[in-house]
């Protein structure tokens, strides 16, 4: 004997319930989600592992150069400063930035100038007055120019007349 | 109980994803991000050291070229310096003017001795032009002084000049 058929129309209950298929919808919509999520990470540590390996790289390549400039020295060395200065502190710039700070009545009799790892400035000075000679020099110890300002051998009778050292400052900014 | 747990296996290996593999994967690279950041920090600090040092050398180089192609020119680098040096003197408005170019000392090509007398703006001028990139010199000593009548100002200028392709 065969078991009878159903020929209704009613329809079958399916495999999984409502619940289970909304889960495992719901969980496939989540793994797909990780799955992207996943791999543009991935796609992100990568690109910022790149940039990493770049920069370091760079840096590097830039302390090797300074080592290596670093590491020649002596007259080699001093002279590379000396091309620095001739450039940054050729004369008319020294004495464009000295004629600021003279007083009306004072005058520069001498100016030397010697290039080594700074530039030395030395100066022979004449001044109607000792008070203007006091204003140069003040004025030469507050200039953001020079530097080290030292007053030598100073004639403070009548007409006066005085030897000033100084440092030059090429590279300020 | 195997339907659940079938309904649940996408939900489980979403969790598992993300928490097992994007969590760790995102923070490496923030930690790559700051790791990049402090190679760029030392990139700059290395580069603000290289910018004077590269300077140097590019006008070391410079002022060691202007004699590159001299050194086998008719009498060699000093014979070079000297009409470079009597060019820019030619319309300078110097008079009196005595010149001594000496080969060396040491690691230079050649030291060159200049003295003139000009006027106040003309000596200041020369002073400038030898000091120039186009000379290829570097000075050593400049002293500007009047001269006499004090309408004349007496330059000497002491500058070496580098051999060539140095």
């Amino acid at each position: 004997m065969s078991p009878p058929r159903d020929f209704s129309t009613r329809p079958r209950p399916g495999r999984f319930s409502r619940a289970q298929r909304a889960l495992l919808l719901g969980g496939t919509a989540a793994f797909l989600l990780a799955a992207w999520t996943v791999g543009d990470d991935w796609g992100e540590l990568r690109a910022a592992r790149a940039r990493l390996a770049q920069a370091r790289a760079e840096a590097e390549a830039v302390r090797t150069r300074v080592r290596e400039l670093q590491g020649r020295g002596g007259p080699e060395q001093t002279l590379a400063r000396q091309a620095v200065l001739t450039a940054d502190a050729a004369p008319p710039r020294v004495l464009a930035e000295l004629a600021q700070l003279l007083p009306g009545d004072v005058r520069l009799e001498a100016v030397s100038l010697s290039y080594g790892e700074q530039v030395e400035v030395e100066l022979r000075v004449a001044a109607r007055h000792p008070g203007s000679f006091d204003l140069f020099l003040d004025r030469l110890q507050r200039s953001p120019a020079f530097a080290e300002a030292l007053p030598g051998d100073e004639d403070r009778r009548g007409d006066m007349r005085a030897t000033i050292r100084a440092r030059y400052r090429a590279s300020r900014s | 109980m195997k339907a659940r747990l079938l309904c649940a296996t996408p939900l489980l290996a979403a969790i598992f994803l993300y928490a097992g593999v994007a969590v760790p994967l995102r923070a490496r690279a923030s930690q790559a991000r700051d790791e990049y950041r402090e190679a760029r920090r030392a990139r700059q600090q290395a580069q603000s050291q290289l910018t004077p040092l590269d300077r140097r050398e590019t006008l070391r180089r410079q002022a060691a070229a202007i004699f590159a192609d001299a050194a086998t020119g008719e009498g060699g680098p000093t014979a070079a310096l000297r009409r470079s040096v009597l060019a820019t003197l030619e319309g300078s408005g110097a008079a009196a003017v005595r010149l001594g170019v000496r080969p060396g000392p040491g690691a230079t090509e050649a030291t060159v001795r200049v003295s003139a007398a000009a006027s106040f703006p003309d000596a200041v001028r020369l002073s400038g032009e030898l000091a120039g990139p186009g000379t290829g010199l570097i000075l050593q000593r400049v002293r500007l002084e009047p001269r006499g009548n004090r309408k004349q100002i007496g330059i000497d200028v002491e500058a070496v000049a580098l051999p060539g392709g140095r």
